[in-house]
């Protein structure tokens, strides 16, 4: 059975990831930017994605930028992804806005064109974007496909390639890009022309990984690489309730307890996502600090849950400064499956056995015993003054 | 096949490529390097993107290389 992968892009699911956290504004300009260039955008059609971060502020002024960090949680992402996950044997998301799907086996014989404009129309509903989306027989050739949204057969496929034009990524460097250029190869058609000898004489090995490329030659599977599910639970505070944004928290860790619970799992990994009060236009600013931490056991009491997450508030924490609180929980897994998990994973069990250690230190010498541990340097400072507090009121109470 | 994911001792070639690597102080030299590519790695959790190789080496084997230049067996092909 001849291989078939599906390569899709995902243009705006950060927009729409922003419009879901309430950072921008639904139907207007949104751009989210990483490493101060342009990831994704929304509503303004004359920019492009890589596009340098400054130059995009100054043709697009009215814009609302968000930073791809503040996005983290979003119900968005797994909303399209688990649309996706259906339609092969393996997805591999390389971002949460592209990947690769086997679909090997799992097209259908008619209508595969129907299908795939189906699956567009759903992941439409959720980006409000159309998303590129290509068929080939290998993640090489499927990858230059889903810009044109050309659906290869594999005796189609070779002829296609050596029309595209050579870019650089992760298996083509700029330098390659450059002595090819030089030597007048611009089209993989091209380079397929040269002899390997000579391409390895160029490039070595590489030189003959790029001869078998420019042969339609690309063995790369398809991993099924995808994040473990977690949980989101967000609260907005109004400026009147600042006062009162301990028993929101309250009730977040109550909400995700109860969902965990309901199903039958735990958490591994638990992330505090704080949004300030800074923003204009009653939009928010997407000023966030983002606190993780990992844990050695998964859990699903609220009680433990509360701990940990009252654990990661920073020390000079300002109530009123606070807009939204947002907690997530990841690494979720069913509680019978833990111990599997456990001796498959040699640094999961590491932390298992850790964490074991301090529960034993923590019930013979209370909170003074964690003080000794290094693995909580993180929260030493935090820590510490506890322990002085807890002197303090042993000194007081002898008194 | 057999997904080891150990941590090796490599030495490399003057194209930067795997010349030997051992295993539980088990060594092997590398008599080809027969494919190479880059995973993504686990991006939902920081973690940078992974070079691959697969060599034969008295069997064929897949080594990986973090940002770092950490090697690793990842799976032996038996």
């Amino acid at each position: 059975m001849a291989r078939a992968i599906l390569h899709l892009e995902l243009p705006g699911i950060h927009a729409a990831a922003a419009v879901e956290l309430g950072l921008a504004r639904a139907g207007e300009a949104v751009i989210v930017q990483r490493d101060q260039r342009v990831l994704d955008l929304a509503g303004v059609p004359w920019l492009t994605r890589g596009q340098p971060l400054r130059q995009a502020q100054r043709l697009a002024p009215e814009a609302t930028i968000v930073p791809v960090g503040a996005l983290s949680g979003a119900e968005t992402y797994r909303a399209v992804w688990d649309t996706i996950l259906p339609l092969g044997v393996a997805a591999e998301p390389t971002a949460w806005h592209a990947g690769y799907v086997d679909v090997s086996g799992c097209l259908p014989r008619r209508g595969v064109k129907l299908h795939l404009a189906a699956l567009s129309k759903q992941i439409e509903a959720h980006t409000g974007q159309p998303p590129a989306r290509g068929v080939a027989q290998n993640k090489l050739i499927a990858r230059h496909a889903s810009p044109l949204g050309r659906l290869l057969a594999p005796d189609e496929a070779l002829g296609f390639l050596h029309g595209r034009a050579l870019r650089p990524d992760s298996t083509l460097r700029r330098e390659m890009i450059g002595t090819l250029d030089e030597l007048g190869c611009h089209r993989w058609g091209d380079v397929a022309q040269v002899p390997e000898p000579r391409l390895h004489a160029l490039f070595g090995l590489r030189g003959t990984l790029l001869h078998r490329w420019s042969q339609g030659l690309d063995p790369r599977p398809v991993r099924p690489l995808y994040p473990p599910p977690s949980e989101t639970a967000r609260a907005l505070l109004e400026p009147e309730e600042a006062a009162a944004w301990l028993e929101r928290v309250e009730q977040l860790v109550q909400t995700l307890s109860g969902r965990l619970r309901r199903r039958g799992e735990q958490a591994t990994e638990v992330v505090l996502v704080l949004g300030l009060r800074q923003g204009r236009d009653g939009l928010r600013s997407g000023s966030f600090q983002t606190f993780k931490r990992k844990l050695a056991r998964g859990i699903d009491q609220a009680a433990r849950l509360r701990e940990v997450v009252l654990g990661l508030l920073p020390m000079d924490l300002d109530p009123l400064d606070l807009d939204e609180v947002r907690v997530t929980l990841r690494g979720l897994r069913l509680r019978g499956a833990l111990q599997a998990v456990l001796f498959v994973d040699e640094a999961e069990e590491r932390r298992h056995l850790l964490d074991g250690a301090l529960a034993r230190i923590r019930a013979k010498w209370g909170l003074n015993g964690l003080g000794w541990v290094p693995e909580i340097v993180a929260s030493r400072q935090r820590l510490a003054e506890s322990i002085w507090q807890l002197e303090d009121d042993d000194a007081a109470a002898w008194a | 096949m057999r997904r080891l994911g150990l941590e090796a001792a490599v030495q490399l070639n003057r194209e930067g490529l795997p010349a030997t690597f051992s295993v539980n102080d088990h060594p092997r030299r590398v008599l080809q390097v027969l494919e190479q590519w880059t995973e993504t790695g686990k991006w939902w959790d920081g973690e940078g993107p992974r070079a691959f190789v697969r060599v034969e080496a008295g069997g064929l084997f897949d080594l990986s290389r973090d940002e770092n230049g950490a090697w690793r067996v990842e799976v032996a092909w038996d």
